[in-house]
């Protein structure tokens, strides 16, 4: 649970931008589920439970943004590597765009005063 | 001490249950990618005691949590942000799937049923304007009409041509002494399949136009919990 109760905006600004932060997580190269949960969630800001994410990759995986692959492991399990496809780097390109536009005019009201 | 196995066993059984809302498909990748979760942290030897599973599991969340992250697609926070509002667009298509099947099987009630039909097709929200025309004009009264009505339309009528005469028919040898008369008619108009095809036809469009409809309101109910969720 988190402060501020039904006033707190912050779940609201996280369902937003959290799916950009996956994208962009796996932009660089592919990554396995637990690694790229356990990334997103050392900030706590962006992710409260973990579990959570697993739809939202399946989600992004059905929108045709990420793309999975099943690679075997020297230590363990097979794993399931996500990928950013195409379409989901031109959503995620977009999205920065967005997004710097976003903060600046936010921080221009919130941090420099009237 | 609680067996880590054993709270690992729990915790899946609980989500499995939670799970069951979700449409099989979604069940199974949520299901299995949780799975993988908990046995890649065993596996790497990070999470082997009772305190480091319970730690595990308390990260992963809540499993109703991540099942209503599934079910209306966002990502995160579970329950207590989901926004409770009335014009929340509906999810079902109760309405949609009632138009159609009478708009085809109820336009066997005579006019009445594929009246009701179009009534309820023109109140839905799901379609556009140009898909209610379509759904209105193709064809009108719908298979029920096609069928009961059939008889009527202009191109299942033949005409029939008699004509009577005193004299005996061509190639009798014999006149006919007694003043009877004969009867000759011929049947005028298309042949009999044209109408019996075109029947088919319209019967099928009729048919097929509200099964397209319908899946097209399917498709607009299943998206619309992503819709909703508006990129910033």
């Amino acid at each position: 649970m988190e402060p501020g109760g039904a006033r707190n905006p912050v779940p609201q600004l996280r369902r937003g931008v959290l799916e950009f932060c996956v994208l962009s997580l796996l932009d660089g190269e592919p990554r396995y589920g637990f690694d790229l949960v356990r990334r997103l969630a050392a900030d706590e800001v962006l992710v409260t439970s973990e579990g959570t994410i697993y739809p939202l990759l399946s989600r992004l995986r059905r929108d045709g943004w990420v793309s999975t692959t099943w690679v075997e492991s020297e230590s363990g399990p097979p794993r399931r590597y996500y990928a950013v496809t195409p379409d989901g780097r031109r959503a995620l390109q977009a999205f920065v765009a967005d997004w710097c536009r976003f903060r600046d005019a936010v921080d221009s009201l919130l941090l420099e005063g009237p | 001490m609680t067996d880590p196995e054993l709270l690992v066993q729990d915790y899946l059984a609980r989500l499995e249950r939670a799970a069951a809302r979700l449409d099989a498909d979604r069940r199974a990748e949520l299901l299995a990618s949780i799975t993988e979760h908990l046995d890649e942290a065993r596996s790497t030897g990070a999470a082997q005691d009772e305190a480091a599973v319970r730690t595990l599991l308390d990260r992963l969340g809540e499993p109703v949590d991540i099942v209503a992250a599934a079910q209306d697609g966002g990502p995160s926070g579970g329950r207590q942000d989901r926004v409770v509002d009335p014009s929340t667009p509906r999810r079902g298509t109760g309405l949609e799937l009632a138009a159609v099947l009478m708009l085809t099987a109820g336009s066997f009630l005579p006019v009445v049923g594929w009246l009701v039909g179009a009534v309820l097709l023109w109140c839905s929200d799901r379609w556009r304007a140009g898909e209610k025309l379509l759904g209105t004009l193709v064809v009108p009264l719908g298979p029920g009409g096609v069928v009961l009505l059939g008889g009527l339309l202009p191109f299942s009528q033949r005409a029939e041509v008699c004509t009577t005469s005193p004299s005996a028919p061509l190639g009798s040898s014999q006149p006919l002494g007694d003043g009877s008369a004969v009867t000759t008619c011929s049947v005028s108009g298309p042949p009999e399949w044209v109408g019996l095809l075109l029947t088919v036809l319209l019967v099928l469009a009729a048919v097929a136009v509200p099964i397209w409809l319908y899946r097209t309101a399917r498709r607009r109910a299943d998206a619309q919990p992503e819709a909703v969720l508006s990129r910033l």
